[in-house]
């Protein structure tokens, strides 16, 4: 009998398709169920399963637009072979903050519905093409950081703004949750699954340790970038950089934002 | 360079909190002078036996080895540096100067410790 895979188990298996990194995981769950996690060049730009309501539907409760738009858009995306998604920012019915936000949601509570009905196994199917050309994409960080901000009840998309008013662009890293042990947020600027892994374990030693006070900060200067982890009550901040003049801009930007640095806490 | 005894001469001439000097692996305090103490700038103070424990963890472990690392403390800052033969901190008291005038303090002071 096969274990099953818990969600970091599972996004470590995502993490890692074959090259060229395009194509879909086919995840079978103990119910007999079936859902895809589409790969763009190894970043994730969809996921479905039988059981979560249909992305049109979302898009029509979240921003108003109307079934009969949404059915003429596919049936033209179906004609002229164009990505659905991207076409209806193309035709003007949704921003496109607006599709990253629900493409993104509607992904990550599948995700979580396909851990939740047991996944017992991922087989990958490359791409027979060149790819979806999907209109937005998400790193598999951002995903498993997503995942378990919404399991915890907090707005994934806050907490990823509250990190990046920090990074700005210029660094890797997280929001972790101490008490938790969890990452919450990801950043923008990609990391691997395993440096995800590695920081938080380093992280939450580096707290084990010595408990940093609440709008504190630890900086650690390289040859070639550095790191910075700051707390704000249980939460704590990582960023890591690789270059000298992005770690001299995230220390100048921490250390004049922390006492203001605003982040939502876990119950 | 200052050797261990004339820990309690530097700490005084560059006004510092505590200077401390660890070696040995697992990393030790060897000697120290001085320590961030009373309310409030030795609230948050972890002891420098917290410190000669954290020390290898964030000059050695993290994601980019780092020599020299910095820890800014609500009242304190706490510059931890790698020396050939072991490891050198310097705590100094915040001001409204800043951090940038505490660290200037605080790297001069570890540049006459082993250097």
């Amino acid at each position: 009998m096969t274990a099953k895979l818990g969600l970091f188990a599972m996004f470590a298996r995502l993490a890692e398709p074959p090259e060229p990194r395009t194509g879909a995981w086919r995840i079978r769950t103990d119910d007999n169920r079936e859902g895809v996690v589409l790969m763009e060049a190894g970043r994730i730009c969809w996921a479905n399963h039988d059981q979560i309501g249909r992305l049109g539907d979302e898009i029509e409760r979240r921003y108003g637009v109307s079934r009969t738009a949404i059915e003429q858009v596919i049936k033209t995306c179906r004609e002229q072979r164009t990505p659905f998604a991207a076409s209806l920012v193309d035709h003007g019915y949704l921003t496109a903050a607006q599709l990253t936000s629900v493409l993104r949601d509607h992904t990550c509570r599948s995700i979580l519905l396909l851990v939740r009905s047991g996944v017992r196994d991922c087989e990958w199917l490359p791409h027979q093409g060149n790819g979806y050309s999907p209109g937005t994409t998400l790193s598999v960080t951002q995903a498993a950081c997503t995942c378990v901000a919404t399991v915890k009840g907090l707005g994934a998309e806050r907490l990823e703004a509250s990190l990046e008013a920090m990074l700005a662009g210029d660094a890797a890293g997280m929001l972790i949750h101490a008490g938790s042990r969890l990452p919450f947020a990801a950043s923008a600027v990609p990391m691997t699954w395993q440096q995800l892994r590695r920081w938080l374990t380093w992280a939450l030693r580096v707290d084990e340790l010595s408990p940093l006070p609440s709008r504190s900060y630890l900086a650690g200067r390289g040859q070639s970038g550095g790191w910075l982890m700051w707390r704000v009550d249980a939460m704590l901040g990582l960023a890591v950089t690789t270059s000298e003049d992005a770690q001299r801009r995230l220390m100048l930007r921490v250390a004049s934002s922390l006492a203001e640095w605003t982040v939502e806490q876990p119950a | 360079m200052t050797a261990e005894p004339d820990l309690a001469r530097l700490c005084r001439e560059s006004h510092c909190l505590g200077i401390a000097w660890f070696t040995g692996s697992p990393l030790q305090l060897a000697a120290s002078s001085g320590e961030p103490t009373g309310e409030p700038t030795g609230a948050a103070w972890p002891s420098w036996t917290a410190v000669a424990r954290l020390a290898p963890v964030v000059l050695r472990d993290g994601p980019i080895e780092s020599p020299e690392v910095l820890i800014r403390l609500p009242d304190v800052l706490v510059l931890l540096a790698e020396r050939a033969t072991g490891v050198v901190a310097v705590a100094v008291a915040l001001t409204p100067a800043g951090a940038g005038v505490a660290l200037l303090q605080a790297r001069m002071a570890a540049s006459q410790v082993a250097a």
